[in-house]
């Protein structure tokens, strides 16, 4: 028997010092024993520990628009702590299975602040990870065995050999002149990276993904720039929208506000700013902004609170304050947001 | 529970802890025990009862076949008996075709219900197929005296509840299993070196290669109406391959399991997919079934023994038999047929002949070997797809409109929707699956023409330490491998294409 064990040991030792590495690099810091990793924070797996193992009851849903709020900050703010379930790419169906969670694991939630907008309403964006989460958060064989966590796992170890940064991202840049104008001095329509930007997010919205003008994997030449804002700007755009809300998501979302208001909770649905120039360049020529006028007034009807700064009630920021066509810049932009959304709660 | 899951990883050592150490007398109960509580693991709770009562049932008709002298009694007992167990398993599996039954169930919630065609159908209890099988082949032995009747009813109920082979065979004869219930389970290092090594190459037949394998099939079959001809030409080919991994696997873990207690379990597959006819391909496939049919149903029914057209009457029977033992729908049903037409079309023309079998070598060998693959892929057509419009689309379709680009198009289009379409791991799992194909096909290949078809243990045994703990680290590098491609089948039911019977 002595042999035997002696043998199998010999046998699993590999699987055994696998797994050993997968903890000391996996990206989520599942098992809290990783002392360097600082982008576990932001994800959804550690976001749904941290909330099972001290849940507040207060709460933040969203995609990674909502996902940077620094949580100490609207502490000072409101006077209040706030969990957040936020994170980067989530999906309409995802963020309202996260408030069935979060209210199954708390049910004392008095105060939800959920994101909703015309990329998540977005019929032919759709995901559903939670069942999966949920089961990964509590089952630490599930979360041992998860493919694409080895993957990461794999790719951080890869990172780390070659003396990459791993640190807290941060959605954030300095700009220049440059970024404004041409090389020749002529004052471009927006910032060159909002500009690339609303290049890669076109073909997600339009049907002419393959009519682009100029091919999605390179930066585009000052020439192409100007070329691409009079692309963009055609009234002929319009037909080629293949933008659709999804009813189903938005009936959930009424569901949600029904439930919430039988059952004394502030629902607040929260329409994140998006930078002007996704306004002029996408949003309007592709009839996005008439399409989500129904939209935002279904929800005020819901009876919740309704901050849109989306469409009725963009506030008041320069193209400086976000880092792309979406996300507001972390440093400049996200305070000035974060005092506006939540400044009320006092 | 099941073999793959890391909960068996759990049970077996414990299990095999609990039953070396417990008294000889407690051996029995405890294996008994644990097999009645992986059987609920695997299964749902409810059904263990039907497994109780088929037991129940089984024991005592045996006991009163053996009390009878007269043959009518014990004849009219026998009947009896293998009336009831089968009346069970036809109830479960066949009640579709009594769909008020079903739409009973529905609507009191007592057993799962899946619909399909606009027909109900109950889930029928995990592991029914074999073990009425089993214990109504208990029953015919008794009656021929083959047996003496079990007294004990703790080994009895271990015999029909042996957890490695509950689920999903193979199909055990009370002579051969029986004697070796008497309790007498000890530790054993060299038994032990080659169950664990018939293990390992089981898990890697059945995770690294079957459910490998499955990822991308499964996605091409969600759709075959939108498959190129050149797709469905090779995809049931392949189909064979993935079952043949599956179920082979699968039963290469139970019998090393059952080997780990000192227990010998019939092989259920000898390198089948090297035949060269129908007749040999059926010698070597699911051999717990086919001699099961052959010694319960053909031999009774005279065999061979009687006029050609007899003989062509009795292969077709058997043979549908075995479709509708794989279920109730048209396409098993067709599948058998073809198999029993195949069947006899090879008899016929080798007694046209007038040849005796003669194992084929050399290039002929392998042209039989492909023909002889084909013809019985061609056949599993109507046993991997859902409809019988499904099978007949695959059918004819398959020779028609060849594009190679559109065949390389269906295939990355399933591995990416079934497993990741990132373009380094669509290479990447294509040449994983290559690679486990070509362990499978070269270590069946020496099992059959170099170890004269023993256990591929043995091929273990005779390499140089070095070499086999080489052996030993690749093939369990591509079962990890797999099993984190397969998230660990955590949110997955998975278990083996078997185990649905």
């Amino acid at each position: 028997m002595k042999r035997l064990i002696g043998k199998l040991s010999l046998f699993f030792l590999p699987v055994l010092l696998y797994f050993c590495l997968f903890i000391a690099f996996e990206p989520y810091n599942y098992f809290g024993i990783q002392t360097n990793n600082y982008t576990a924070q932001d994800q959804l797996i550690y976001r749904v520990r941290s909330f099972d193992a001290d849940p507040q009851d207060a709460l933040i849903l969203g995609d990674s628009r909502s996902a940077h709020f620094d949580l100490d900050l609207i502490e000072q703010i409101t006077g209040r702590s706030f969990s957040t379930l936020a994170f980067g790419g989530a999906g309409q169906k995802e963020i309202i299975d996260l408030l069935e969670h979060a209210l199954r694991q708390n049910p004392d939630i008095d105060t939800v602040y959920l994101e909703v907008s015309f990329y998540l309403l977005n019929e032919n964006y759709d995901r559903d990870r939670i069942s999966n989460i949920e089961a990964i958060t509590h089952n630490p064989f599930a979360f041992l065995t998860n493919f694409n966590y080895h993957l990461e796992a794999l790719n951080r170890l890869k990172m780390t050999l070659e003396g990459q940064y791993l640190g807290p991202e941060h959605e954030t840049a300095e700009y220049s002149e440059r970024d404004y104008a041409a090389s020749d001095g002529r004052p471009l329509p927006h910032r060159r990276q909002l500009l690339q930007y609303l290049h890669n997010v076109y073909p997600n919205l339009s049907s002419d993904r393959d009519g682009l003008p100029y091919p999605l994997t390179r930066e585009l030449t000052d020439d192409e720039l100007f070329s691409l804002y009079d692309f963009l700007t055609d009234p002929a755009r319009r037909d080629s929208s293949i933008y659709r809300i999804s009813e189903e998501h938005l009936v959930r979302l009424e569901q949600t506000a029904a439930y919430c208001q039988q059952n004394g909770i502030r629902l607040v649905f929260v329409l994140p700013p998006i930078a002007q120039a996704m306004r002029e360049l996408v949003c309007e020529p592709l009839g996005i902004d008439k399409a989500m006028q129904p939209v935002v007034e279904r929800l005020r009807a819901t009876g919740a609170q309704v901050r849109d700064f989306e469409w009725s009630d963009p506030p008041d920021f320069t193209e400086d304050l976000f880092f792309d066509g979406f996300h507001i810049d972390t440093e400049r932009g996200l305070p000035l947001y974060t005092e506006l959304l939540f400044g009320e709660e006092t | 529970m099941a073999f793959t899951s890391i909960a068996y990883l759990f049970f077996l050592p414990l299990c095999l802890a609990a039953v070396f150490l417990v008294p000889h007398k407690l051996k029995n109960p405890m294996l008994l025990i644990a097999s009645w509580y992986f059987y609920v693991c695997a299964g749902s709770p409810g059904y263990l009862f039907f497994l109780l009562l088929g037991t129940c049932i089984t024991y005592a008709f045996g006991l009163w076949i053996e009390a009878s002298s007269m043959h009518r009694t014990r004849l009219s007992l026998l009947w009896c008996g293998i009336g009831l167990q089968l009346a069970v398993l036809i109830f479960f599996k066949y009640a579709g075709v009594f769909d008020f039954f079903a739409r009973f169930a529905q609507t009191h919630g007592l057993f799962s219900v899946s619909e399909a065609g606009g027909v109900l159908s109950l889930a029928a209890p995990l592991g029914i197929s074999y073990y009425t099988f089993q214990t109504v082949g208990y029953l015919a032995d008794v009656f021929r005296k083959k047996i003496c009747a079990e007294h004990n009813f703790i080994r009895y109920a271990l015999f029909v509840s042996f957890f490695p082979q509950i689920t999903s065979g193979p199909i055990a004869r009370a002579d051969k299993l029986l004697p070796q219930l008497d309790g007498n389970y000890q530790f054993e290092y060299t038994r032990t070196i080659r169950a664990l090594q018939r293990m390992l190459f089981g898990f890697f037949k059945k995770i690294a290669v079957a459910d490998v394998l499955m990822m991308s099939l499964g996605e091409l079959y969600r759709d075959l109406s939108s498959l190129n001809g050149m797709t469905l030409f090779f995809l049931t080919p392949c189909y064979l391959f993935w079952l043949y991994c599956d179920f082979s696997g699968w039963c290469d873990i139970a019998l090393a399991t059952a080997q780990l207690f000192g227990i010998e379990l019939i092989r259920n597959f000898e390198t089948p997919l090297f035949s060269c006819s129908i007749q040999e391909f059926w010698r070597r496939w699911h051999i717990s079934l086919s001699t099961w049919l052959r010694d319960y149903v053909y031999f009774p029914l005279g065999g061979s023994r009687c006029s050609t057209l007899r003989r062509c009457i009795n292969l077709m029977i058997v043979f549908l038999l075995s479709g509708i033992w794989h279920g109730a729908g048209l396409n098993f049903f067709l599948w058998g047929a073809l198999f029993g037409l195949f069947q006899i079309a090879e008899n016929l023309l080798r007694c046209a002949h007038k040849r005796t079998v003669q194992q084929p070598h050399g290039l002929r060998r392998v042209i039989q070997n492909l023909i002889t693959y084909f013809a019985v892929s061609f056949a599993f057509i109507f046993f991997s797809t859902p409809t019988f419009s499904d099978a007949l689309h695959v059918a004819v379709q398959q020779f028609a409109n060849w594009q190679p680009a559109a065949f390389w198009n269906d295939i990355l289009s399933a591995v990416g929707r079934g497993f990741n379409s990132t373009p380094l791991l669509c290479a990447a799992y294509l040449a994983f699956c290559a690679l486990g194909a070509g362990i499978v096909f070269v270590a069946d290949y020496i099992q059959r023409f170099h170890l004269g078809g023993a256990d591929i243990s043995e091929a273990f045994v005779r390499l140089k330490p070095l070499a086999r703990w080489l052996c030993y680290y690749l093939l369990l590098a591509l079962v990890f491998a797999a099993f984190l491609m397969n998230n660990g089948y955590y949110g997955r039911a998975v278990s083996t294409a078997y185990g649905g019977f």
